[in-house]
């Protein structure tokens, strides 16, 4: 009955998505239909600015937020800001990755090492991520290292995560089939362990990157001269709400585009696995 | 040559005890086709896994060509009840993994070769989720005819498809017995045993209960072969 009734639902879902795909408004590209929603709210926005329903000391109109983007980029302290930043996360991001990779296939490959690290991995997870400050502080100094030890830990727990459930849950199976074609360790990782875990690995580092860069914006705020962040809290000081407003816009952007990086590179390698995504994709392209 | 001498299989679990084979000895000759049939849990997939390696023994050992085998060897394959594909392989990749040790010259050629054998030519790049169950089947059986074993072992290869797929499953295995492939096939379709199987062999709790050419499920001498013919005559 629950079957029945759940398939009922799913036929329903389906049939108002196709619905929905034969509007005009979806059979134009991709990046196109994206756009429409920002362009909805910066209309609304600028509408809302223009009758000044919002005081522009709270709200500053689009063109004002553009006008402070246009200044920091001639003055050429726009690039700058954007490229700390990013280095911040790339580098925060790589070694939080490496570290979370190595002692995620460690730990779910052998028992013993999971008995061994996990427990503490698991504890130090418990231990809010801002409560590292202080001591990332004390040990790193208050300029760059501290902050990508900060954004190293951000990006670990995730990984480490997905990746050790992901080898645990590999069908036991499959393992057996290595057996019996006698296939040698190394082999059996090569061919079976890694690619039946990308998917997993992937999620752990598209999930780590989001809080990578949730972690950079916290660093930043905290004590930095340059960076985005420190363009918000230089707004918040100097009373310039255009120039918050400016870098969040451009820390979504770059994060969009950073987290796409992830998806478009990984997906040669998930090219096998059918979800819902692929199978709309290939609808689209059909 | 293969000998089973005297295999005994305990299982335990919590403090429980199962006695799945009971001093099980048996010898199958080269281009043999062996049929184990028998109700589930007498035994027959634990005698087979024993056999392909996957199973220590509690006590009696295997001997392939008078070699004792405590471990998978490169001469005996196995294909389970599932395909067992790895989803992230192509049909190829997947035929692949059995000859890994092969150059990659070689894994070409055999890998096209067994492709063709099991009816599925020019099928290599297909993904595992493109196949029918029956189609992944016969790859898996292509992945164990790769390497060149001397003997292949079935695991009820068509308990897990829907019927109108069985029949291509069990006329690939057909032609290898044509092609004098030594084979132990475990199975719950009686009449294709019957057909392919030099030798019946019915298992009852952990023993060979009766053994012969296929004539002896037309008369058999036990009762309890009788009753398992009745039941099976039952289910379909």
């Amino acid at each position: 009955m629950y079957i029945f009734s759940k398939h009922k639902k799913i036929n329903k879902l389906d049939k108002l998505s196709k619905n929905l795909s034969n509007l005009v408004l979806f059979k134009l590209p991709q990046p196109i239909i994206g756009i429409i929603l920002p362009i909805i709210i910066i209309l609304i926005w600028h509408f809302l600015a223009l009758t000044e329903t919002i005081r522009s000391n709270l709200l500053p109109p689009p063109q004002e937020v553009i006008n402070e983007i246009l200044i920091l980029t001639r003055d050429g302290s726009l690039f700058s800001h954007i490229l700390i930043t990013l280095s911040r996360v790339f580098y925060g991001f790589i070694f939080g990755a490496i570290t979370a990779t190595i002692l995620g296939v460690l730990t779910g490959v052998s028992p013993l090492m999971r008995r061994f690290f996990d427990p503490t991995i698991q504890a130090l997870k418990a231990v809010p991520s801002l409560a590292w400050v202080p001591l990332f502080i004390l040990w790193f100094g208050i300029f760059e290292d501290s902050k990508i030890a900060l954004i190293s830990v951000g990006v670990f727990f995730p990984i480490y995560l997905n990746l050790m459930m992901g080898i645990r849950q590999i069908d036991k199976k499959m393992v057996e089939v290595a057996h019996v074609y006698n296939l040698n360790s190394f082999q059996t990782i090569r061919w079976i362990l890694l690619p039946g875990i990308i998917p997993e690995w992937v999620t752990g580092l598209r999930s780590g990157l989001a809080l990578g860069w949730m972690f950079v914006i916290a660093a930043e705020l905290m004590g930095a001269s340059e960076g985005l962040g420190y363009l918000m809290i230089d707004g918040q000081m100097t009373g310039r709400p255009a120039l918050i407003i400016g870098a969040l816009i451009l820390f979504a952007i770059i994060r969009k585009i950073t987290a796409e990086l992830i998806y478009v590179s990984s997906k040669p390698f998930l090219k096998w696995k059918v979800s819902l995504d692929t199978m709309q994709e290939e609808e689209t392209n059909a | 040559m293969l000998n089973i001498e005297n295999v005994s299989k305990i299982f335990k679990n919590n403090h429980k005890t199962l006695k799945a084979l009971q001093d099980t000895s048996l010898v199958i000759n080269k281009q043999e086709i062996v049929s184990l049939v028998g109700q589930s849990g007498c035994g027959k997939s634990t005698l087979l896994r024993i056999i392909a390696g996957l199973e220590k023994t509690s006590s009696g050992q295997i001997k392939l060509n008078n070699k004792i085998i405590t471990k998978p060897s490169s001469s005996i394959s196995m294909v389970f009840q599932e395909p067992r594909l790895m989803q992230w392989l192509n049909v190829f990749d997947n035929i692949r993994l059995s000859i890994l040790s092969d150059s990659v010259k070689t894994q070409r050629f055999k890998i096209n070769d067994t492709l063709k054998r099991v009816g599925l030519e020019n099928m290599g790049s297909l993904w595992p989720r493109e196949l029918s169950g029956g189609m992944a089947q016969r790859v898996a059986i292509a992945r164990a005819l790769a390497m060149h074993p001397e003997a292949i072992l079935f695991d009820e290869p068509t308990s897990a498809l829907d019927p109108e797929l069985i029949g291509s499953v069990l006329q690939t295995i057909r032609s290898l017995a044509n092609e004098g492939m030594t084979m132990v096939i475990v199975t719950h379709e009686i009449n294709f045993a019957r057909d392919v199987a030099d030798r019946i062999i019915y298992m009852d709790k952990g023993i060979i209960a009766e053994q012969g050419p296929s004539k002896i499920l037309e008369s058999p001498k036990s009762e309890r072969l009788k009753q398992f013919l009745s039941s099976m005559d039952e289910e379909i």
